[in-house]
């Protein structure tokens, strides 16, 4: 770690203080990381962009659908923000019935659109390589006749 | 009658919001006012709608003996060949080129374009009989070739371009009490802009949910980048991480208006421009410690290195509610502003022109 402000040095004052303070935050609601190989950061490994569409889809395959789970809903600090925060907490309550409904018509629609994709993709892959391997004997044969 | 003197300016691409398209601006004005007669030709291909008045095409530049061609050099382009064949006195303005590493799997025909421009970095140094570069470390980098020695001319920054009214609506948006955490750069996968993701992810949920992070800048640089950092946003559920595209002038404005820190994780930068247009407008600035970038701040600013995404949070949060550390950022940003303002970039030129004996 290495800080400067205004062209000094305060790595030693500034270190301290941000490490200290990293460690005693609770993060409210912060999702749970996922495996690195689930992470959207999987991408930065493509070598490709074939590689790239093979890993993309797969992310994608595991992201179909709208998470339904509570979230933290912040609030300001006294009274005022407390009681807006509980109100917002209680239409979410009301609204979630609708909205779950909702969501899993947008998860059934969001599975078939990434199984359209992965149709396509595979078929794709399979047109490709029919075609290559029909080049190559083409090629061969030319060669072969010459 | 004799004919005047010509400086004219080669660049592979000519678009908005462009640093070295903006920086073509500015120097021709200067160039001109020197005395010179100066125009700008740019590949068609790569020129956008509102600039295409502003310059000529590549194809129509004929240089002669007792011209000078400026080749702003950053990238391949059919640019590097018409400048090497010029016979007018060759300059190379070297921009830096962006490591191909970092576009491997995102873009195969950018990373192709900046290996080859990598392989020809040498050819074309050598073909000129001048190497200009934005900064000191653009100059160390070429003169590591063992070409010869190049000089610095810093990125020119104009006031006059930057201060317009800023868009009413962005300002509407974005204006109040919450904390906005800007970034302005083209969405490509040097700028590390999932570590400003991973950061905020942080600082929203630990520290202040009243924040937004504000990405403003081309999403079609690197399409694959730019989903790759939309999927991190919902993987990460950031609702509050904004991404809003390219950005007019008084767009500009607006953004650096409400900002109320910039923050810039990139891993490779020649200069970068907006630390300098964000200091200007007054926002605290805060940069990764590398390539140009420390140039550009000058000594204002913070700079940090080998930071967590945590650390990095809390490090926003200090110097955006920390009253005295971010007083002392400002006073540092000032001071450096002021020394830019008093660039006397007309001399600059005079005397780079001079020493080419042109």
């Amino acid at each position: 770690m290495k800080i400067q402000v205004a062209n000094q040095d305060r790595t030693a004052e500034l270190g301290a203080l941000l490490r200290q303070q990293a460690a005693s935050r609770r993060p409210s609601m912060l999702p749970p990381a996922l495996a690195p190989q689930h992470s959207a950061l999987a991408l930065r490994q493509a070598r490709n962009t074939a590689e790239y569409q093979s890993i993309l889809v797969n992310l994608i395959r595991i992201r179909r659908g709208i998470t339904t789970s509570d979230f933290s809903i912040p609030h300001k600090p006294g009274w005022k923000g407390s009681l807006l925060a509980g109100a917002r907490r209680f239409l979410w309550k009301l609204l979630r019935y609708q909205h779950d409904r909702m969501a899993f018509q947008q998860n059934v629609l969001n599975e078939l659109l990434i199984g359209a994709l992965e149709f396509e993709r595979e078929q794709r892959l399979a047109e490709t390589e029919a075609l290559r391997q029909r080049v190559d004997a083409l090629e061969r044969k030319q060669g072969g006749a010459s | 009658m004799s004919e005047k003197r010509r400086v004219d300016q080669l660049v592979a691409g000519f678009a908005d919001g462009d640093a070295i398209s903006g920086e073509a601006i500015l120097l021709r004005e200067h160039f001109r006012k020197l005395g010179f007669d100066s125009d700008i030709f740019a590949d068609p291909r790569h020129v956008t709608p509102r600039l295409r008045d502003q310059c000529r095409k590549l194809e129509d530049y004929a240089g002669r003996p007792g011209h000078a061609a400026l080749y702003h050099f950053s990238i391949g382009s059919p640019a590097t060949e018409i400048f090497r064949k010029t016979s007018a006195k060759k300059i190379m303005l070297y921009h830096n080129i962006t490591p191909p590493e970092f576009f491997r799997g995102f873009d195969d025909r950018v990373e192709q374009q900046l290996i080859t421009a990598r392989a020809e970095l040498k050819a074309v140094a050598e073909a000129s009989d001048a190497v200009w570069a934005d900064s000191r470390f653009n100059a160390d980098e070429v003169e590591a070739l063992g070409v010869r020695p190049a000089q610095v001319l810093p990125l020119l920054f104009s006031p006059q371009m930057f201060d317009v009214p800023p868009d009413a609506a962005v300002q509407a948006r974005f204006a109040g009490p919450m904390t906005n955490l800007l970034f302005v750069g083209r969405i490509a996968p040097n700028k590390r802009i999932e570590d400003l993701i991973q950061a905020f992810a942080w600082y929203s949920r630990a520290i202040n949910p009243f924040s937004r992070l504000l990405v403003v800048g081309s999403d079609r640089s690197c399409p694959r980048y730019y989903a790759m950092l939309r999927m991190l946003a919902g993987e990460l559920n950031l609702p509050n991480v904004c991404f809003e595209g390219f950005a007019s002038p008084e767009s500009l404005s607006a953004y650096y208006s409400v900002a109320g820190i910039f923050v810039c994780a990139s891993e490779h930068e020649g200069y970068c421009l907006p630390l300098v247009e964000a200091m200007y407008r007054k926002a605290p600035v805060m940069a990764r410690n590398i390539g140009g970038m420390p140039e550009a701040l000058g000594g204002a600013g913070v700079l940090y290195e080998d930071l967590t995404a945590q650390e990095l949070a809390e490090l926003i949060h200090q110097v955006t509610a920390n009253p005295v550390l971010r007083s002392e950022v400002l006073a540092s940003q000032e001071k450096r502003m002021k020394a830019i303002a008093a660039r006397d970039v007309e001399k600059e030129l005079n005397d780079l022109l001079q020493s080419l004996k042109f």
